[in-house]
C-alpha cells in the first residue's frame, strides 16, 4: 500500500487533529489532578506529577511510533505480540511479581514498575483484529475459536487475580465478534451464559472482592471498612458543587480520606476541585475522544481495521465509564484507572500505543490530494 | 465519502448520559448528609476547653482564670514515627516513646496545654504531622494559695476537687468545637471553623465569689507552714471566720500543694482540707461549748466552785489532769481559764446524756456544717445509749467525740456573737453562664444556742484564758482576745497513744465586738512541745499580729478597711 512509504510529514497532514487534542487536554487535566492529590502525600504532588509528564512524554514518541509503523505491519505481527504479552503475564505471576494489594500485578524494572495487563490488552485487540478477519465468527466453531484466543489472556488475567482487567478483556472480545460480524444470537447468548455463571462466580470471589460488591449494594453496610472508599469517593465527588473548591482545593484528597486519589479516585480529585462543570467538560472529552474513535472506524473500509477500533473504543469506554461510574457508587470499585487522567505509566502507555493504532487507522482512510 | 450519519456504535453514549445525569444528581442537587459529613470529617471535630468560669476572692481578685496554652496532636496519616526523636528533652520521655511508632487512627493527643515557652520549642521544629491547637487552661495565679478550697480541674476542664467540683455544672464551660482543615496550598495546617458556623462572641462564663480574704488567706498560710514546720507536724489547719455571718474569711490547710503542677495532684495526703475533712478529737477546745451547755441547762451555777484534784476516778475511768498536779478549789470561770480535767468531768456528769446529746447536735456536732465545699466530714457523736460509765465526763473534757475544724470554729463563733449559731459559708455568690444569680448567701442563722447571759460568760471565761490562764502565749497588746487552748490526745484503734497530739487554738476578737474567730489545729507535733497553749498559740499569734498590720484591728472603720469595702460581683 502507498500508505507505508508517507513520510511523517505527510503523516502529520492527515492526522486527526480533534483526537490528538482531546487526549492531550484529557491528560493535562489528569496531570494538574495528579499534582492536587499527590499535595496531600507529604507534597509530593510534583514529584508524582512530574513522572506522570515524563511517561507521557515516553507515550507520545509511543504514539508517533505507532503510527509511523502503521496498524497493517503490527496487525501482521498480531499473533507474535500476543504470545509475548501472555508470556510476560506468565512471567509477572511466577517470578518477579509484586504484590499490590493482594493480587500481582506488576513487573519491577526498577526504575519504573510496569503492568503486563495494560499491553496484554493491546495485544488482544490486534490478536482479535487478526484473527477474527481471518477466521469470520460467522459458524458457531470460529465464533469459539475466537473467544479461545481472548480466553488465553482473560484466564491469566482472572488467576492473578484481575477481575476489572478481565472484564475489559471481555467486553474487548465482545466488541470485537460484533464489529467481525457475528450473528447476534453468539454474542447474545455468550451474555446470557455470563449472566446465567453469575452466581456460580460467587463462590470463586477472593473476599475482598466479594465486600467490594456487597457494599456497591449497601456503601454503609460498613463505613469504615470495604465500604469506605465508596462514601468517601462519593462526598468527594458530592462536595464538588457546581464550580468546585478551586484546584489544590479540595479537602477530600488533600486529608487523605479518599484513598488511591491520583489514580483508581482521580475522578473525585477532580470533580471535588472542578465541580459539576470541570466533571462535565472531562466526560465531554471523552465523548469527543470516543466519537472520534468511532469515526475512524466507520470511514474504514478494512474489516481489520474495523475490529481494531471496536476493540480500542469498547475498551477505552469501559474503562472511563467503570472509573467515573465506581466514583460515583454507580459501579462497584474495580482497580481500573480512568484512561488517560490517572496517574500511571504503563496505563498511560498503553492508551497511547492504542490511540496510535486508531491514529494509524484514520489516516487510511484520508484520501490523498495531490 | 458516503456513510451512515447514525451508527449503532453511538449507542455507547448513552451510558455517559446516565454517567452525566449521576453527575447532576451528586453535584448540583447534593445529598445534605454527604454535605454535613464531608465536613465533620476534616479532621474530626476537636473539642478545645474555653474559658471556665472565674473564681474570686471577697475583694474581686481572680483565684482562678482561664488563659490560653497550645496543645499539639498528630495526624498518623501524615506523620512519620521516625521523626519523634527530634522531640526529646521537648518532651517527657514516654510521650516521645508512645509517638515513635506507627499509630493508627487520624488523630492523636501529644501534650496538652504546655507553655508558650515549650510551644514554641515544638513549632521551631517544624515537624510534618504534627499540628498546633490554641485551647484554654486552667491558671491559679496565686500558686498553692487557697489551693484546698479552689481545688482543681482535670485536663478538659472538668473540675475535680474543692470549688471547681461543687460548681463545675456553672463554671465549665462546653469546650468548643473546632474543625480543622488545610489550607489549600502549602503545608501549614490551620485552625478554622466551619463556614456556616458563626463564629460565636467570648463565650460568657459563669463566676463563682468567694468569702475569702485572699490577704488573710495568705497570712494564714504562711504562719500555718512556718509553725507546722517548726513543730514537726503532720498536718494544720487554720480557719479564720466573722461571727458575725459564719462568713470563711480564710481557710487554710497544711500540707499542701499547688494545682497548677498537675503532679503535684498524685498525692492524695497533700489534697486532703485538713480544715474540713480532718475529723479528731477536740479536746479542751471542746470545753466552752459543754460548759455553755451546762450552763444554759442549769446544771451549774455561774458563781459555783469545784474541787479539782489531780485525778478523779469516775465509774469505769479516770479523767486526769493535763499538768503534774491538781488545781484544788477553781471558781467556775477558772475551770475554764487553767482548762481543768476533772473540774469539766464532774460538770459534764451533772447533765443528762440525752440532754448532752441533743445540746450538741443543736451545736452543730456529729452532722454536716453545711459549708459549700466537697469532701466535709461529719465528725462522729454517738449516740447517748452508748456513753456509758466515763463517756459523759470525757465528751465535757472533748474526747470520746471526732470534730472537725469547721465544727469547732462555727460554735466559738457563736460563743463570740452572743449565742447565734451560724451555718458556715464560704461562697457568696454564683452566677451562671447566662449571668443568672443562682447562689447568694450573706449569712444564715441556724438557731439560737446560748442565750446572751451565758454567751457573755463565756467569752469573759475565755478572755480570762488569755489574761491569766492557759493562752497567754497569743496575748497580744492593744487589743482584747478570747480563747481557748487544747491539747488533745489521739486515738487509734481505740487507744490513746503516747506522744500524739493535736494541739489547737481558737479564739475571737476584739472581744467587745468580735469580728474574728481564728481557729488553729496542728496534728501530731513532734519536736516536743505540744501543748495547744505552746504550739498553737504563738500561731494564733503572730497571724493576729499580721492581720493587724493589714488594718485588721478593733476600730470599726479600719477594720471595714480590712475586708474591702469594694465588694465586686463578677459577670
Amino acid at each position: 500500500m502507498e500508505e507505508k512509504n508517507r513520510t511523517l510529514g505527510e503523516l502529520a497532514g492527515r492526522l486527526d487533529r480533534i483526537q490528538i487534542l482531546a487526549a492531550a487536554a484529557l491528560f493535562v487535566l489528569g496531570l494538574l489532578s495528579i499534582y492536587s492529590a499527590g499535595a496531600g502525600f507529604e507534597g509530593k504532588g510534583g514529584s508524582y506529577a512530574g513522572r506522570q509528564l515524563l511517561w507521557g512524554v515516553l507515550s507520545s514518541a509511543a504514539f508517533l511510533v505507532v503510527v509511523r509503523i502503521g496498524y497493517e505491519r503490527l496487525l501482521q505481527e498480531g499473533y507474535a505480540l500476543y504470545g509475548l504479552s501472555l508470556a510476560l503475564l506468565l512471567l509477572s505471576m511466577l517470578a518477579v511479581g509484586m504484590t499490590v494489594k493482594g493480587s500481582q500485578r506488576w513487573i519491577d524494572l526498577g526504575v519504573f514498575r510496569f503492568q503486563p495487563t495494560e499491553f496484554a490488552k493491546i495485544a488482544l485487540i490486534l490478536a482479535l483484529a487478526k484473527h477474527l478477519c481471518r477466521y469470520p465468527p460467522l459458524k458457531f466453531a470460529s465464533f469459539l475459536g475466537g473467544l479461545a484466543v481472548a480466553g488465553l489472556s482473560g484466564a491469566l488475567v482472572v488467576i492473578q487475580p484481575d477481575i476489572g482487567s478481565a472484564m475489559v478483556c471481555g467486553v474487548i472480545t465482545l466488541a470485537a465478534i460484533v464489529a467481525a460480524g457475528a450473528p447476534a444470537r453468539y454474542p447474545a447468548g455468550l451474555l446470557a451464559a455470563g449472566g446465567l455463571l453469575m452466581p456460580f462466580a460467587w463462590g470463586f470471589l477472593r473476599e475482598y472482592q466479594k465486600a467490594r460488591i456487597r457494599v456497591f449494594i449497601d456503601p454503609w453496610s460498613d463505613p469504615l471498612g470495604a465500604g469506605y472508599n465508596v462514601i468517601q469517593s462519593r462526598i468527594a465527588v458530592g462536595s464538588g458543587g457546581l464550580l468546585g473548591a478551586g484546584f489544590m482545593g479540595g479537602s477530600q484528597s488533600k486529608l487523605r480520606f479518599l484513598p488511591e486519589p491520583h489514580t483508581d479516585f482521580i475522578f473525585g480529585v477532580f470533580s471535588e476541585e472542578f465541580g459539576f462543570v470541570g466533571a462535565l467538560i472531562m466526560l465531554i472529552l471523552f465523548g469527543l475522544l470516543l466519537w472520534r474513535l468511532v469515526e475512524a472506524g466507520l470511514r474504514a473500509k478494512d474489516l481489520r481495521a474495523k475490529v481494531l477500533i471496536a476493540g480500542v473504543s469498547a475498551w477505552l469506554w469501559f474503562q472511563v465509564v467503570q472509573s467515573v461510574g465506581m466514583s460515583m457508587g454507580l459501579l462497584p470499585i474495580t482497580g481500573l484507572p480512568l484512561p488517560l487522567v490517572s496517574y500511571g505509566g504503563s496505563s498511560l502507555l498503553s492508551f497511547s500505543i492504542a490511540l496510535g493504532l486508531a491514529q494509524s487507522v484514520y489516516i487510511s482512510t484520508v484520501k490523498s490530494y495531490k | 465519502m458516503k456513510r451512515p450519519f447514525f451508527s449503532p456504535w453511538f449507542l455507547i453514549f448513552i451510558l455517559f448520559g446516565i454517567v452525566i445525569w449521576r453527575l447532576v444528581a451528586l453535584q448540583l442537587f447534593p445529598d445534605a448528609r454527604v454535605e454535613s459529613q464531608s465536613r465533620r470529617q476534616y479532621w474530626s471535630r476537636i473539642p478545645v476547653s474555653t474559658n471556665r468560669g472565674l473564681i474570686y476572692d471577697r475583694n474581686g481578685n481572680a483565684l482562678a482564670v482561664s488563659v490560653p496554652s497550645s496543645s499539639f496532636f498528630i495526624d498518623p496519616a501524615f506523620w512519620d514515627p521516625k521523626e519523634a526523636h527530634r522531640l526529646n528533652g521537648i518532651l517527657p520521655g514516654n510521650t516521645v516513646q508512645n509517638i515513635s511508632k506507627q499509630l493508627s487512627g487520624r488523630f492523636v493527643w501529644v501534650v496538652r496545654k504546655v507553655d508558650e515557652d515549650t510551644a514554641g520549642k515544638i513549632r521551631a521544629l517544624g515537624l510534618e504531622g504534627l499540628f498546633e491547637v490554641e485551647e484554654k487552661k486552667r491558671l491559679y495565679p496565686g500558686g498553692s494559695l487557697l489551693a484546698h478550697v479552689l481545688g482543681f480541674c482535670d485536663i478538659d476542664d472538668r473540675g475535680l476537687a474543692g470549688v471547681e467540683l461543687m460548681w463545675d455544672r456553672e463554671l465549665f464551660s462546653p469546650p468548643s468545637v473546632r474543625v480543622l482543615a488545610k489550607e489549600s496550598s502549602g503545608r501549614m495546617f490551620d485552625v478554622t471553623r466551619v463556614d456556616n458556623e458563626p463564629v460565636e462572641p467570648a463565650a460568657k462564663v459563669g463566676s463563682v465569689t468567694l468569702t475569702i480574704d485572699s490577704r488573710i488567706q495568705f497570712i494564714i498560710e504562711k504562719r500555718l507552714e512556718e509553725g507546722v514546720r517548726a513543730h514537726g507536724a503532720r498536718w494544720g489547719s487554720v480557719i479564720c471566720m466573722d461571727p458575725r455571718t459564719g462568713a470563711v474569711l480564710s481557710m487554710a490547710s497544711w500540707p499542701t500543694f499547688d494545682p497548677n503542677v498537675r503532679a503535684a495532684l498524685k498525692d492524695p495526703a497533700n489534697l486532703m482540707n485538713n480544715s474540713i475533712g480532718r475529723t479528731y478529737e477536740p479536746g479542751s477546745t471542746f470545753k466552752p461549748i459543754v460548759l455553755g451547755i451546762s450552763l444554759e441547762r442549769g446544771a451549774v451555777r455561774p458563781n459555783e466552785s469545784f474541787n479539782c484534784p489531780y485525778r478523779i476516778k469516775i465509774a469505769d475511768g479516770h479523767v486526769t489532769e493535763a499538768g503534774n498536779s491538781g488545781f484544788g478549789v477553781l471558781p467556775l470561770s477558772d475551770i475554764l481559764a487553767k482548762s481543768s480535767n476533772t473540774g469539766m468531768a464532774q460538770i459534764g456528769m451533772r447533765v443528762r446524756a440525752y440532754d448532752m446529746y441533743h445540746s450538741l447536735r443543736e451545736w452543730g456536732f456529729g452532722k454536716s456544717t453545711g459549708i459549700e465545699l466537697p469532701g466535709a466530714e461529719d465528725g462522729l457523736l454517738s449516740s447517748p445509749e452508748q456513753w456509758r460509765g466515763v463517756t459523759p465526763s470525757n465528751i465535757a473534757i472533748g474526747q470520746g467525740l471526732a470534730t472537725t475544724p469547721i465544727h469547732l470554729a462555727a460554735a466559738i463563733a457563736a460563743i463570740a456573737n452572743g449565742g447565734h449559731l451560724f451555718r458556715p459559708y464560704i461562697v457568696s455568690q454564683v452566677l451562671d453562664s447566662s449571668g443568672n444569680l443562682v447562689y447568694n448567701e450573706s449569712g444564715e442563722l441556724v438557731r439560737d444556742v446560748l442565750s446572751p447571759q451565758v454567751a457573755a460568760w463565756l467569752k469573759k471565761a475565755m478572755i480570762d484564758t488569755v489574761l491569766k490562764g492557759t493562752g497567754q502565749a497569743a496575748a497580744v497588746p492593744g487589743v482584747s482576745i478570747a480563747a481557748k487552748t487544747g491539747t488533745a490526745q489521739i486515738a487509734e484503734k481505740g487507744k490513746y497513744i503516747k506522744g500524739k497530739w493535736v494541739a489547737s487554738f481558737t479564739g475571737f476578737w476584739p472581744s467587745e465586738d468580735p469580728r474574728y474567730v481564728l481557729f488553729v489545729a496542728i496534728g501530731e507535733p513532734a519536736k516536743g512541745k505540744y501543748y495547744g497553749g505552746e504550739v498553737a498559740a504563738p500561731i494564733f499569734r503572730s497571724i493576729l499580729e499580721d492581720m493587724m498590720q493589714i488594718g485588721c484591728t478593733r476600730l470599726v472603720e479600719e477594720e471595714e478597711r480590712c475586708r474591702g469595702v469594694a465588694f465586686r460581683t463578677a459577670g
